[in-house]
């Protein structure tokens, strides 16, 4: 009876970065196409360039899957002739793991949660205007990467927001949002 | 003579010598904060340099890159983490010194060799800069549009990951570059209706969300670095009798930090590692190499502060940026209207040689900043990660809303900030995706341009001289890449059938 083999072929995570980067090169292509000619247009209209790239990713797209497989394809067979060779074998690291970062789902949403806190003050930021937005941005940042939370930690954003106000809005004299306290106030 | 009585004058009636500075001082403490790299430094400055005139903002963000460079060695040598990617090679022998009590001592080792490897640096600038122009003035359409793919095409030979990622990456560059209003006719392209977007991307936006804002992201799942003991941290300059000691592997590293700095993609890092290699060979003490040797410092520091310089002459004279911080001090350059390349001698003298008059202050200032912003620098250090990261967040955000008072902006750097975050998860370059934006209206209007004279015959580009080489240069690169990408695979697979790790 054959014994199945332990390693098998994985989607390597290349080919849906492939797939993805030739579908955004799709839809460029797409609206590249609906870019109007114009009288000044001489013998190379503003689509050509746009088009050639879109061009060009979709081959480099279809080339990173092409070799994403090959690559897969040549560490299934050689692991599972080793794994032939001696069933207590270490099964070496599978050869796209040492490209970017190896980051758990915990650690993206890690990550992905300071872009959701910079959202959340970009809605907040028309109405509650610049330095108490940059107090609560401060101190929420703060908090969720590791601060405890607490007077000090309020101290720090407090301090960072009025020194903001100071350089940005005084000394530079860029017009940072009221938010909707002048209304309030009269 | 003229050059230096322009310098002088810019220097005396402009704010460009209080840039220069203000750049040092703010390099070394973005330099000395680990996970703040000197681009992101520079990236991060840009905001703040649109109301200036153009040589002040220019000095700003090279002065900054020279004070960075420094900044980087404070917590290589004194937490054994390098502040920057080029301080690596400083953290081998730095940290042992500090370890026998001699924190100090490296510190200024480091310092001194900092500022003789820049000055050596400035001085090959200056002096190789306009004649390599001038060779670049015999260019013409196609040629231009050849230079720029040649340029593409080393970053992306050159770059960290695969050659394909690579390609990828300076790919998606240019498509973001055609945002906007077409320059050449005038029509609209991907703008979607957003009145934001007609004026393009600006390149700021771009840089700060996938320089800055991708590290904050990353810095959410990293530790706090460790603190520094300030009891050991007074700087202690090289006496005479030392300097002659040191040399030698301060010459070698400003050699090697000169020869790494004019080559595309090869930046500060690699310089380091590899003057620390050749001055170990070098030395009449290799022994002492990893166990607090000085030269150790001397080496790597003087050469990644002679890239500093050096790696401006490809961005000054072809217009060609070699590494993420020159590429972001080309996008200064083109926020402000200038266009780097052999023209800009030609129509910007005072802009050039006021540069170089303001680098010239830059990496002498460093001399004294480097003690006084010691203080300030471990202060910053010692303080909460948590509270900085969230301190640089409002920083960015209050700076790039300064530009057009507009939130669409804020929202476009957190966009970028998830593209640059995918691009380290995923293993793509940065460099080409940023250079592809630099010069994607570099390659695209030379490209039309050079049609318009042939009504569309490409031959135009393989019957000019300068451009069939420029391309066929290009191609020896990207294949030469690509052979060494297949060959990477094929040896990683055989590491597999062998047993090993690949």
């Amino acid at each position: 009876m054959n014994k199945s083999s332990a390693v098998r072929f994985r989607i390597p995570r290349d080919i849906w970065i492939g797939l993805l980067a030739a579908a955004g090169a799709a839809y460029y292509w797409r609206v590249a196409d609906d870019i109007p000619i114009s009288p000044l247009d001489g013998a190379v209209n503003a689509a050509v360039l746009p088009k050639a790239l879109a061009t060009a990713m979709i081959v480099f797209s279809a080339l990173l899957i092409v070799r994403a497989l090959i690559v897969e394809a040549l560490f299934v067979r050689a692991a599972r002739r080793l794994e032939a060779e001696s069933a207590e074998a270490d099964m070496p690291a599978r050869p796209e793991d040492s490209e970017g970062k190896s980051f758990t789902t915990r650690e993206h949403f890690k990550a992905a949660g300071v872009l959701l806190i910079g959202i959340i003050y970009l809605l907040l930021l028309p109405h509650i205007g610049y330095v108490p937005g940059i107090f609560l941005l401060v101190c929420a940042v703060a908090i969720y990467i590791g601060a405890k939370p607490g007077l000090y930690t309020a101290g720090v954003g407090l301090l960072v927001a009025v020194c903001f106000y100071l350089l940005f809005k005084r000394l530079l004299g860029i017009p940072m949002p009221a938010g909707i306290w002048p209304g309030l106030l009269g | 003579m003229d050059g230096i009585s322009v310098a002088f004058h810019t220097l005396t009636t402009t704010p460009a010598a209080f840039a220069a500075l203000g750049g040092v001082a703010w390099g070394i403490v973005g330099g000395a904060l680990p996970g703040i790299s000197p681009s992101i430094a520079l990236a991060l400055l840009l905001p703040f340099t649109y109301g200036m005139d153009p040589v002040t903002a220019i000095v700003l963000l090279g002065a900054t890159y020279v004070g960075a460079e420094y900044g980087g060695s404070i917590p290589a040598i004194l937490i054994n983490t390098p502040g920057t990617n080029a301080a690596a090679a400083t953290v081998v022998d730095g940290y042992y010194m500090h370890r026998q009590g001699r924190g100090g001592e490296a510190l200024g080792i480091s310092l001194q060799s900092g500022v003789i490897g820049g000055v050596i640096g400035l001085i090959f600038l200056i002096a190789f800069t306009k004649p390599l122009a001038s060779v670049a003035l015999s260019f013409n359409f196609p040629a231009y549009f050849a230079l720029g793919v040649l340029g593409l095409s080393v970053i992306v030979s050159l770059s960290s990951g695969s050659l394909l990622k690579g390609l990828m990456a300076a790919t998606l560059g240019l498509m973001v570059s055609t945002v906007g209003t077409d320059p050449l006719s005038g029509v609209t392209r991907f703008t979607f209706g957003e009145p934001e977007l007609l004026t393009g991307i600006e390149y700021v936006i771009v840089m700060v969300g996938v320089f800055a804002v991708s590290e904050l992201m990353m810095t959410a799942n990293t530790p706090d670095w460790g603190k520094v003991d300030q009891r050991q941290t007074k700087i202690k300059l090289p006496s005479f009798a030392k300097w002659r000691k040191l040399w030698r592997a301060q010459g070698i590293g400003s050699g090697v930090g000169i020869f790494e700095g004019v080559m595309p993609g090869a930046g500060g890092s690699i310089a380091a590692f590899m003057s620390y290699n050749e001055a170990r060979r070098w030395s009449s003490e290799p022994e002492k190499f990893g166990k607090g040797s000085e030269e150790g410092i001397a080496a790597p520091e003087a050469a990644n502060n002679a890239v500093a310089c050096t790696a401006l002459v490809p961005v000054l004279s072809f217009g060609i940026p070699g590494s993420n911080s020159t590429a972001i001090l080309m996008g200064g350059m083109l926020i402000h209207g200038l266009t780097p390349g052999p023209m800009l001698f030609q129509k910007e003298p005072e802009f050039v040689y006021g540069l170089f008059g303001g680098l010239v202050v830059a990496n002498i200032s460093q001399l004294f900043l480097g003690i006084l912003m010691m203080t300030p620098a471990l202060w910053l250090v010692n303080r909460p990660k948590p509270y900085l990261m969230a301190a640089i967040l409002a920083l960015v955000f209050s700076g790039i809303y300064s530009i057009h008072h507009s939130t669409y902006d804020l929202y476009m750097v957190l966009g970028f900030g998830l593209i640059g975050y995918l691009l380290r998860v995923f293993g793509f370059p940065f460099l080409p995706l940023v250079l592809g934006l630099v010069l994607g209206y570099l390659v695209e209007a030379n490209y039309r341009r050079s049609l318009e004279l042939t009504a569309g015959d490409h031959r135009i580009f393989w019957e000019t001289p300068i451009s069939f080489w420029l391309l066929i240069l290009a191609a020896v690169f990207v294949t030469g890449s690509a052979i060494r990408d297949v060959l990477m695979t094929r040896k990683a697979a055989k590491q597999v059938e062998e047993g090993q790790e690949a």
